[in-house]
């Protein structure tokens, strides 16, 4: 079950979020998270009951260690928790590439069956790691086991993240147990958020993919205005699809009266790439900043400042080499593949260079020319994030700065021979028609994501006008009739 | 929560979301008259029942490949053609009803030309094409039972369908009849060039060569609800004079299916299955005329634009006005 | 050592590393406010400040606050 499945729009999100605040005023606030807690049991074992046992079993084993570093820290548990829970996520995530690799460097090649990856494991081992960590600092004094369980499983996030922090929810949990917490004070905002975030996926992100798809598809018979403008077009569907199911999740948290942290901040606006990295999938970033690099950096930076290093040798070590340990295990963490990895890399390339302008004080470039660098490197990081493997990744990459492949489309043969430029028929941009829709398309989603705002965290800046009232009712009605296009028809390719 | 959110999820919003609906709904209601314009089909059908009668001596069906080249080029002087050629998807059914409704307003022509690939034959449109193309661009009442009464997957329930989940239809492209100008005729290229658009020679991609060759091995057939169609054409024109001509096909293609008689063996279905109700029938294979190499194709059935469609054009003309010269 | 003190040499340290000597904290100046925070920075802001009040920190206490008060506060724990 998908936010965007009407099953779950129509029957369980209103019915839960029924049950939750009626249990919440009659019975009591701890009664209430129990009964989330077993909805997003439901939800999750909807895609596929045997991995429900995994995930209760990691959150029952996680629970055990974290309830016994509160009691008595110890490196040697939080060690052995940490491992196990990596351990599994690398068996169902990354047995086959790691496999697969080792086998290609003894020269073999094997093959290994499909593993089905467990929905989310991604997500709710990060997060549980992160809190075996803070339990052992002494961030968390006590947990109780409803806590978190609601905390990990929660089904707003279980999913697709925000990745969250358990003393994010701390508090408010405790609150929702005491008294029932804030209660319906955030439905409103969350029902508008919701709308928000069904819109931008459904009808915004799921509306431009088969153009992005058209054109991932052929890599190699790609000439340069076809590369352009798939590479934008998937560009602009991961962020409206990545920042819509965010925006979902926080709005249903809302529903709850949960407040979720927020994961986009016009990531398109940024004029530098350390900028981007602040608005873009802001709390895997945090969990990446907090639990990896900063760490590291900072050891080395001591170092460093102790044995008196010189700027280059505390830049390359404290610097760079964190960066790139970081970026390369996000990249993997999106997936099993080297694609991931190298999307990983160009974006530490990209924040290295930016690092070290600041350092050496170069002159800071103007903001236009520093959003347009950005966005280039995050765009070709993003060809390899969607590209089938490194080679049709390199293929579009070239395709797009090679001058031979420059070519303009046969419908515009006449103007063609008329400049001397070479024209033949394409395969993505075969007619007039729909190339102007697909540009069309791109201009619009352009304008969305540099104006719509993602929802803030200061609340009481939204207020309920009737001007929002018809906004969000054109976006639910929009999103509520793309919900079952399969896939765009596109009959007007005849 | 506090009253001002409170009333506008309980009041402002229900309202708007339903007072936005109603609003689809009255949009609907208006345009309830107004012709479909999604696609050329729908321009052809809107043409011929706006549009001035033209009374041309010669009707042209065909599928997409002929409709292709005739937006570009002229095969013939002004009256002379009646050009009601479609694509795949309506299928020898869709003419049938374009060709029925052209008589109604229109004199009995003298010849009927077919100008299509071969898989016209072969083919009837099932699904959410048939919606597109048939059932919801043929919808009188005799039109809907003939589909109803012949082609399987035809839906006629009326389920609910309300206007603001179907805005594309219901008020979309209807809206764009209100601005796009009445055709008053049917679709007509401009005049033949003088100097003939350069044949492009860029080899083929991979996908479509895979495609051309994957062509070669489909076998042609007559389909049943085709040769109905067929036979229904000649009835409606006794003693008309029906001309298959066969559109390019890339030469992969034709060598393979020449090779395994196949266009032989449709010729001779066709001939075989329209004997009785057609008096004159003849079968020109263009190719034989000029072979179409796969480097004339932008995909494995239609010519690459504008000099492969521009020779296929010309061909057409001259054996237009070849058969046009055979009479009296 | 009083919060008032912590604060100024926290100022002090800012103005250094950001090589702004106009940048004047409150309480509630956060990151946002100030533009050339990044990693990197934060990274240098914590080793200044365990030389500054001869302490220790650790990253990840200084990653989850949200101002300069909340800063200041956690500075004065530690100091002791």
């Amino acid at each position: 079950m998908l936010f965007n499945d009407p099953l779950f729009l129509f029957l369980f999100l209103p019915i839960v979020v029924f049950l939750f605040h009626l249990i919440r005023r009659t019975i009591g606030g701890e009664a209430s998270m129990l009964l989330i807690v077993i909805a997003s049991i439901f939800f999750y074992g909807w895609w596929n009951p045997p991995y429900l046992m995994l995930l209760l079993g990691s959150v029952l084993f996680n629970y055990a260690v974290t309830h016994q570093l509160l009691k008595k820290p110890s490196k040697l548990l939080l060690t052995v928790g940490i491992f196990i829970n990596m351990a599994i996520l690398g068996y169902f995530k990354y047995r086959n590439f790691f496999m697969e690799n080792i086998g290609l460097l003894l020269g073999e090649s094997w093959q290994f069956e499909e593993i089905f990856i467990p929905l989310a494991i991604s997500f709710f081992t990060f997060q549980q790691v992160a809190l075996l960590i803070d339990a052992q600092d002494g961030q968390i004094k006590r947990v109780k086991f409803l806590d978190f369980a609601t905390f990990v499983i929660l089904f707003p996030q279980l999913i697709a993240g925000p990745i969250v922090l358990y003393r994010e929810m701390d508090k408010q949990l405790q609150s929702l147990r005491k008294d029932g917490g804030v209660g319906l004070s955030l439905f409103g905002l969350g029902v508008v958020t919701f709308i928000l975030g069904l819109f931008k996926k459904v009808a915004l992100a799921d509306g431009i993919a088969p153009f992005a798809d058209s054109v991932f598809g052929v890599a190699d018979q790609l000439t340069m205005l076809e590369a352009w403008g798939g590479v934008i077009a998937y560009t602009l569907q991961l962020y409206f699809d990545f920042s819509g199911y965010s925006d979902m999740a926080v709005g249903l948290g809302m529903m709850f009266g949960l407040l979720l942290p927020i994961n986009f901040n016009l990531p398109y606006r940024a004029t530098s790439m350390i900028d981007f990295w602040k608005r873009w999938h802001i709390t895997m970033t945090r969990f990446f900043m907090m639990y990896l690099y900063s760490p590291i950096s900072l050891s080395i930076m001591r170092k460093s400042i102790l044995n008196d290093w010189s700027k280059h040798k505390q830049f390359l070590l404290a610097i760079v080499m964190p960066i790139v340990i970081t970026f390369l295990a996000s990249g993997l963490w999106h997936g099993a593949a080297w694609t991931f990895v190298i999307f990983g890399a160009v974006n530490a390339f990209g924040l290295i260079v930016n690092h070290a302008w600041r350092e050496w004080k170069l002159p800071k470039p103007h903001t236009f020319f520093g959003w347009l660098l950005t966005m280039l490197t995050v765009m070709i990081s993003f060809v390899y994030f969607r590209a089938d493997n490194i080679a049709n990744a390199n293929i579009i990459i070239l395709a797009m700065v090679n001058p031979e492949s420059f070519v303009l489309p046969n419908w515009l043969s006449y103007y063609a021979d008329y400049f001397g430029i070479s024209w033949y028929t394409l395969s993505v941009f075969s007619s007039g028609t729909y190339t102007v829709r697909m540009v069309g398309w791109i201009i619009v989603l352009v304008l969305f994501s540099l104006m719509l705002k993602n929802k803030p965290l200061h609340l009481n800046k939204i207020q309920p006008t009737i001007g929002l009232a018809i906004s969000s009712s054109v976006m639910l009605w929009m999103a509520l009739g793309w919900l079952d296009e399969p896939s765009t028809f596109i009959y007007f390719q005849f | 929560m506090d009253t001002e959110w409170r009333k506008f999820i309980s009041v402002s919003l229900p309202i708007v979301l339903i007072f936005i609906a109603l609003l689809a709904e009255v949009f609907a209601y208006l345009l309830k008259d107004a012709p479909l314009r999604r696609h050329d089909l729908d321009r052809l059908v809107v043409a011929l029942k706006e549009g001035k009668s033209i009374n041309a001596p010669t009707i042209l069906l065909g599928d997409s490949i002929t409709q292709d080249v005739l937006k570009s080029y002229r095969i013939a002087s002004t009256g002379e053609v009646a050009n009601l050629t479609t694509n795949k998807a309506s299928g020898v059914v869709g003419s049938m009803f374009l060709l029925k409704r052209y008589l109604k307003k229109n004199t009995t022509p003298k010849r009927i030309v077919i100008a299509s690939t071969p898989e016209f034959f072969g083919h009837h449109p099932t699904g959410k094409a048939a919606e597109i193309y048939l059932t919801s661009v043929f919808n009188k009442t005799e039109e809907r039972s003939w589909l109803l009464k012949n082609i399987n997957n035809v839906s006629n329930s009326k389920k609910i369908d309300p206007a603001i989940l179907n805005i594309e239809n219901k008020i979309g492209y209807k809206a764009l009849a209100l601005f796009a100008l009445t055709p008053d005729s049917l679709i007509e290229g401009d005049e033949m060039p003088n100097k003939m658009p350069a044949l492009e020679s860029s080899s083929v991609h991979s996908s479509i060569q895979r495609g051309i060759n994957g062509r070669s091995n489909e076998p042609l057939i007559l389909s049943k609800i085709v040769g109905t169609a067929l036979t229904n054409i000649c009835k409606m024109i006794p003693k008309i004079d029906l001309y298959f001509v066969m559109a390019p096909m890339p030469k992969t293609t034709y060598l393979k299916r020449k090779e395994k008689g196949e266009i032989d063996s449709l010729r001779n279905k066709l001939f075989e299955h329209l004997n009785d109700s057609c008096s004159n029938i003849d079968f020109i294979d263009i190719n034989e005329y000029r072979v179409f190499p796969d480097i004339a194709m932008r995909d494995p059935d239609h010519l690459r634009r504008p000099g492969w469609t521009a020779e296929y054009a010309r061909l057409l003309k001259e054996i237009i006005i070849k058969l046009s010269s055979k009479n009296y | 050592m009083e919060n008032k003190e912590i604060l100024k040499t926290l100022n002090d340290i800012f103005n250094d590393i950001f090589d702004d000597d106009l940048l004047i904290l409150t309480s509630n100046t956060t990151a946002e406010d100030i533009e050339e925070w990044d990693s990197l920075n934060q990274i240098k802001l914590i080793i200044e400040c365990e030389r500054a009040f001869n302490i220790r920190l650790k990253s990840r206490d200084i990653n989850i606050l949200d101002n300069i008060g909340e800063m200041v506060e956690h500075l004065s724990k530690v100091i002791g």
